[in-house]
């Protein structure tokens, strides 16, 4: 019984078909551009300078509450990692920006009881 | 998942210093996030794409409507889920496109698209592509990434030419032990790691792992990474190269960035705050099942469908949990598209539930896997695994 289910199975993924009737298009197209800053708030000219070149703002904004340790580490590991060219000097206005984001959104929602 | 307009986003509190929105109404949906931020646009639209929901225009994160999954068993190309890590291509020369062949081999190739496709009989069959981070958003403590509904997925027909047929072209060599993809995906800045990613070579050399070239019958849109993707059946879609460039033939694992820090999952069950636990790089998926035919908080149904995926095997069974209630509700199997597939349920509720209850459906694949009741826990909230349970009112 098991071999003939895999048989079928086997069958199943061999539908073979000439591959070579496809043709193939030159294509381009135009992306959305986005051109989003970081909403008006303490650090956001430190964040629009260091945070929305190689993404967009969503990214961020749509992160849920972290605590600083978490948004550390993400700065550290967007500028180590990935290599952001990160002003130093900006950092704690970037963390300012990030804490009274996350501070907004309040603790996170308990799970519900099962 | 709700439709809502700007206007109840902008007075529905907590939400609104979180958006920039435009003057214009744009149309936002609230994907239940736990603690938010949970709305996002429907806009921009996207180039060979319609309505999309836009978790991030650049470099570009597009989640499929949950809805879609209700309207049919194949996810159409124009609303296949997107996600880029870098800078993706926004155009394709088919004469100058080549995909090179090398590392250990016996003689590296540069292919062009016809050599590519040539390289073996093409075959075709439906696949589940799953993004690691599917629904990350309702990971509880929430994680840092990309905040993902259960969007980040979509079943599609491949067809392609089998990845084994292209390595012998080239000739593999005695002690190959994993196979690299690169993209023509590109980092916005000098030194930051390009997107790769390893297979190990008996996966490589599957009788289902391909280089595909069309997907429900047609070329794939470039946001899915036309002309050719890679697609390794049963394993989560990291592995699933777009817009394929490079092909390496590793004899050693592979220590770049993208396997041996990222898209690592913990090898032993790990609670918020555990440090230092081992982890293996993330590879095939789980089952899993959803409601489609309701949202949450839905009045009196009677009978509910929704869709299983049985993750690297077929389905066995699915059954309809209530929480509360001890009884375990059968659901009819829809057709069989092939063990790589979503596949339809349905399920008569019994007669009598009264108030509020939570109900799920509980997906068993055929390697005898059983998805857990609570969902399971990881600092990147990687392979979400647990009945999907969501809330109705019976009167």
């Amino acid at each position: 019984m098991k071999r003939i289910l895999l048989l079928a199975l086997a069958l199943s993924a061999c539908d073979q078909a000439p591959s070579d009737r496809f043709k193939f298009t030159d294509v381009a197209v135009r992306l959305p551009e986005d051109a989003a800053l970081f909403p008006p708030r303490e650090g956001a000219e430190a964040m629009n300078r260091n945070c929305a070149a190689c993404h967009s703002t969503s990214m961020i904004l749509l992160q849920p509450a972290l605590t600083t340790e978490q948004w550390k580490a993400e700065i550290k590991k967007m500028r180590e990692v990935y290599k952001a060219p990160i002003d130093p000097a900006d950092e704690p206005a970037i963390l300012t920006y990030l804490e009274a984001m996350s501070a907004e959104l309040g603790p996170p929602k308990v799970a519900p009881t099962r | 998942m709700t439709i809502i307009t700007r206007r109840t986003l902008i007075t529905s509190a907590g939400a609104s210093a979180a958006f920039v929105l435009p003057a214009v109404a744009q149309r936002m949906v609230d994907l239940g996030l736990p603690g938010g931020p949970s709305a996002r646009p429907m806009s921009p639209r996207f180039p060979q794409k319609r309505d999309m929901i836009v978790q991030r225009i650049h470099p570009p994160l597009l989640e499929t409507p949950f809805g879609v999954y209700d309207r049919g068993l194949l996810t159409p190309n124009d609303q296949h889920f997107v996600r880029w890590h870098w800078d993706m291509p926004t155009s394709i020369d088919v004469e100058r496109y080549r995909v090179a062949v090398y590392g250990a081999v016996e003689s590296a190739l540069t292919l062009s698209l016809d050599q590519v496709i040539r390289a073996g009989d093409s075959v075709e069959f439906n696949a589940i592509n799953q993004c690691a981070g599917n629904a990350r958003g309702h990971f509880e403590p929430r994680v840092a990434g990309a905040q993902w509904g259960h969007g980040a997925m979509a079943n599609a027909r491949w067809r392609g030419v089998r990845l084994r047929d292209v390595l012998e072209k080239a000739g593999v060599r005695r002690g190959a032990r994993f196979v690299r993809f690169k993209g023509l995906d590109r980092p916005p800045v000098d030194g930051a790691p390009h997107y790769i990613k390893s297979i190990p070579i008996d996966v490589a050399r599957a009788d289902d792992t391909i280089i595909s070239f069309a997907m429900n019958g047609t070329a794939l849109p470039l946001l899915n990474g036309y002309p050719l993707r890679v697609v390794v059946p049963g394993w989560y879609s990291t592995y699933w190269m777009k817009t394929l460039s490079d092909i390496e033939v590793l004899t050693a694992e592979d220590q770049n960035f993208w396997m041996a820090k990222a898209y690592r999952v913990p090898t032993i069950s790990v609670k918020p705050g555990d440090k230092d636990f081992p982890t293996k790089p993330i590879s095939t998926m789980v089952p899993r099942a959803w409601i489609t035919s309701h949202v949450d908080g839905a009045a009196s149904p009677r009978e509910l469908r929704g869709i299983a995926m049985g993750g690297d095997a077929g389905i066995a069974k699915v059954e309809l949990l209530i929480e509360g209630d001890d009884r375990v509700i059968p659901a009819l199997l829809g057709t069989d598209e092939g063990r790589y597939s979503f596949r339809r349920w349905s399920a008569v509720l019994p007669a009598g539930l009264i108030g509020e209850r939570r109900i799920g459906p509980r997906c068993t694949n055929s390697n005898g896997v059983t998805q857990p009741l609570a969902q399971s826990w990881n600092p990147n909230g990687y392979a979400r695994d647990g009945v999907e349970f969501i809330g109705m009112t019976f009167a």
